[in-house]
């Protein structure tokens, strides 16, 4: 083992498993990832584009043959989630990009998903056909109906093995329950509700009523002109149905309690970090907006990525995280510019591993940044084409901040801001990531000894 | 909305952007003014560019506006300590710029501030470049540049979640004031009553007709805000049609922005009184 290579992480060796996407230097925008979710039992990931498709993973059963292919994921199922409309009262298109996706857990032989796009949430079954009904008595083979005076015999059909076929088909749309753009959605620990939120207001839904929803937390002011703050995620609690989350725009965190009132606007707990004063600037309170909320698996803890900051927080302590990593501090120099061209408003996402021990999170120039609770250690990789052959470990990437740069260095001013890392997930059992760098999706793996 | 000059000066500015905001993060020698200057002007400028869109970024104009406020709060609040000054913005006391350095600027304050005070009025010839692509911005300036890109963002009609204040399986639902409309009835017209209603609601107060939109519109119609610059006839109650409200308020092109917004308030409230009308009346 070479020194200086590999992660530092509970001896984990990071490996390239899998690309997704084109190698075409041209990226086609509707060919954008711009979301990414494994299923509960990591059998299936998910991903959206801005294209407004869905396109589904599955892993195939690792067999003793090929063990060094840990189960790689392949097409499972491709379809078109959401088009884009057109809303003729404002005069305005809705995007059809896929904002978020959700999986339900499963509790048949069908997959359940929940996909959005600003406006509209849609519930989609996800269900294999592999035999199919022949000898119906009124149709023939074709479809087409028989003479009945033709029909002399009356026969069962029966079922009979095809190819196997992967359905989605749309079950449940939620539509015109948001005037403000949808940026979570997240399921209930009792399967039978969910939330979404938007700029200014959350609504809870029952999945099998699409006509009415609860609006839970509804921050607009009575006049938009005092309007200083807007929800940015919301989750639920994993295990306490009664129980959520939202950020804001403020990089404050509410947690909300449904059994106290039917409207939410009296927040349970609030979080929120004083602000340190030898860090102020003009973009104190753009960098501060939070772009991502998520609970631990296990409950206690809420994690929360801002523009420079992921941060732990335990439900119990209010006034200040427990932990705080630096994603890219060597931006906080750089911040006029990124304001200018709008790099800033970025919106990063973060996640925990399966143990809640490593958190993970997207940077620029197509790095990614994990960070381990436990050792304090982190470690920078990059999602590439260079790096990509099968197998391959990952080198950890390092950027120089000043000074002399060393050969493997890569110097602020030479990172490539078009190239950003939103969105990540991670496998709920296993060390294996889903990156998505634009409109390719890159799958990694520990190291098979 | 922003100073006069602001367009023939448009292309130039952008181009200048990028180098300035460069040299915001590099220079250790700019001025505290002159980056919140520059600062607030890329606000601006954004804020205008969000303005021409169709539908702007709600949580950025958000995050903008209040980067605006900030440095207007400021300003004001230097303003107040010090007579006026030549450059806008620029307080010599040297207490007023503790706490507010960027980190890895050094603004050198002991002799830093003989300096910029010295320079208050020569900045045009030393910062040549710079100054003069950098527009001086009234504290107006700036309030209007909020409050118009945040009514932008509320003149999207409003369509309320249609809300049920109790659990399912008891089938009246809990509209105030609409105790006639049933959910049985055609959706559409029920979400086309609730279109116009939610642009009204305050979240589920339950008595958003008696308060909120009424009294507050007509507070805003009042006719000192059109002696003299304008000749119009007064507003007509709201009940009238539309079309004869709308006309007056067309007559008025030389509008500052402040009251412009306020029309254009004035007139979607209005026209959207007049769509309740035609709804409670069934026409």
């Amino acid at each position: 083992l070479l020194a200086g290579f590999g992660s530092l992480m509970q001896d984990v060796l990071w490996c390239f498993s899998q690309v997704k996407g084109t190698i075409d230097t041209g990226v086609t925008e509707s060919d954008i990832i711009s979301t990414v979710e494994f299923n509960h039992t990591g059998e299936l990931l998910a991903t959206g584009d801005k294209g407004g498709r869905v396109v589904i993973f599955q892993r195939e059963q690792e067999s003793k043959n090929q063990p060094h292919r840990r189960g790689e994921y392949n097409v499972y199922s491709t379809f078109q989630s959401h088009e884009p409309e057109f809303d003729y009262l404002k005069s305005l298109e809705i995007e059809e990009k896929i904002n978020k996706i959700r999986w339900l857990p499963q509790q048949n032989a069908a997959y359940f998903l929940l996909s959005t796009n600003d406006k509209t949430v849609k519930l989609w079954k996800v269900s294999e056909r592999d035999k199919r009904p022949e000898g119906y008595n009124l149709k023939d083979e074709d479809g087409r109906l028989r003479d009945p005076s033709m029909i002399t015999v009356l026969r069962v059909p029966v079922l009979r093995p095809m190819d196997l076929m992967v359905e989605a088909t749309p079950r449940r749309v939620f539509a015109n329950a948001h005037t403000y753009h949808i940026n979570s959605i997240s399921v209930n620990s009792d399967y039978e509700t969910y939330m979404s939120a938007d700029d200014l207001r959350i609504n809870l839904w029952n999945f099998e009523i699409t006509n009415q929803s609860f609006n839970i937390v509804d921050i607009k002011p009575a006049n938009m002109e005092e309007l200083t703050e807007v929800i940015t995620a919301a989750e639920f609690h994993p295990h306490h149905c009664n129980t959520f989350v939202y950020s804001s725009s403020k990089g404050t965190i509410r947690l909300c309690d449904m059994r106290t009132a039917a409207l939410c606007d009296r927040h349970a707990k609030f979080f929120e970090e004083p602000e340190d004063p030898s860090n102020r600037s003009f973009f104190s309170e753009i960098i501060s907006s939070i772009s991502d909320v998520k609970f631990s698996h296990s409950g206690r803890y809420i994690m929360t990525r801002d523009y420079l900051t992921v941060k732990v927080w335990d439900l119990n302590m209010e006034n200040r995280p427990i932990e705080t990593y630096q994603v890219h501090d060597y931006l906080r120099s750089k911040l006029c510019s990124l304001y200018e061209n709008d790099c800033i408003f970025d919106k990063f996402e973060c996640v925990w591993n399966g143990s809640d021990s490593v958190i993970m999170t997207g940077s620029y120039n197509n790095f990614f940044r994990m960070f381990d609770r436990n050792t304090k250690r982190d470690v920078t990789l990059e999602a590439s084409r260079e790096n990509s052959k099968p197998r391959a470990i990952l080198k950890p990437r390092k950027v120089c901040v000043g000074g002399k740069r060393r050969k493997d260095e890569i110097s602020v001013d030479s990172l490539d801001f078009s190239k950003k890392i939103l969105h990540t997930a991670w496998h709920p059992s296993e060390n294996i990531i889903a990156v998505a760098a634009t409109n390719n999706l890159y799958i990694f793996q520990d190291k098979v000894n | 909305m922003l100073g006069r000059g602001l367009k023939r000066k448009l292309s130039d500015y952008e181009e200048n952007m990028a180098g300035l905001s460069s040299a915001f993060d590099s220079s250790r020698s700019l001025p505290y003014p002159l980056k919140r200057q520059l600062v607030l002007n890329m606000c601006l400028t954004k804020l205008q560019t969000y303005k021409m869109l169709v539908e702007p970024n709600l949580h950025r104009s958000v995050l903008i506006a209040n980067t605006v406020r900030q440095i207007q709060e400021e300003m004001r609040q230097e303003s107040n300590q010090q007579p006026v000054n030549i450059c806008p913005g620029i307080a010599p006391a040297a207490h007023s710029y503790a706490g507010m350095e960027s980190p890895g600027i050094s603004l050198q304050l002991p002799s830093g501030v003989g300096q910029q005070e010295s320079h208050c009025c020569d900045l045009r010839s030393v910062e040549d470049p710079i100054e003069n692509s950098l527009l001086i911005v009234s504290d107006d300036d700036m309030s209007s540049a909020i409050s118009s890109i945040l009514k932008d963002l509320d003149f999207v009609e409003d369509i309320s979640p249609p809300t049920c204040l109790v659990p399912t399986g008891d089938d009246q639902p809990k509209f105030p004031e609409n105790t006639g409309l049933k959910l049985e009835d055609d959706r559409q017209d029920l979400k086309g009553a609730e279109c116009v209603f939610g642009s009204f609601e305050i979240s589920n107060s339950t008595s958003y007709l008696k308060d909120l939109a009424i009294d507050d519109i007509f507070e805003d119609i009042d006719t000192s805000m059109y002696d003299s610059d304008f000749c119009c006839p007064p507003l007509m109650p709201p009940r009238s049609p539309s079309l004869a409200t709308e006309e007056p308020l067309k007559t008025f092109p030389s509008c500052n922005s402040s009251s412009a917004n306020n029309i254009q308030i004035c007139r979607t409230d209005l026209s959207e009184l007049d769509h309740i009308m035609e709804i409670l009346v069934g026409s």
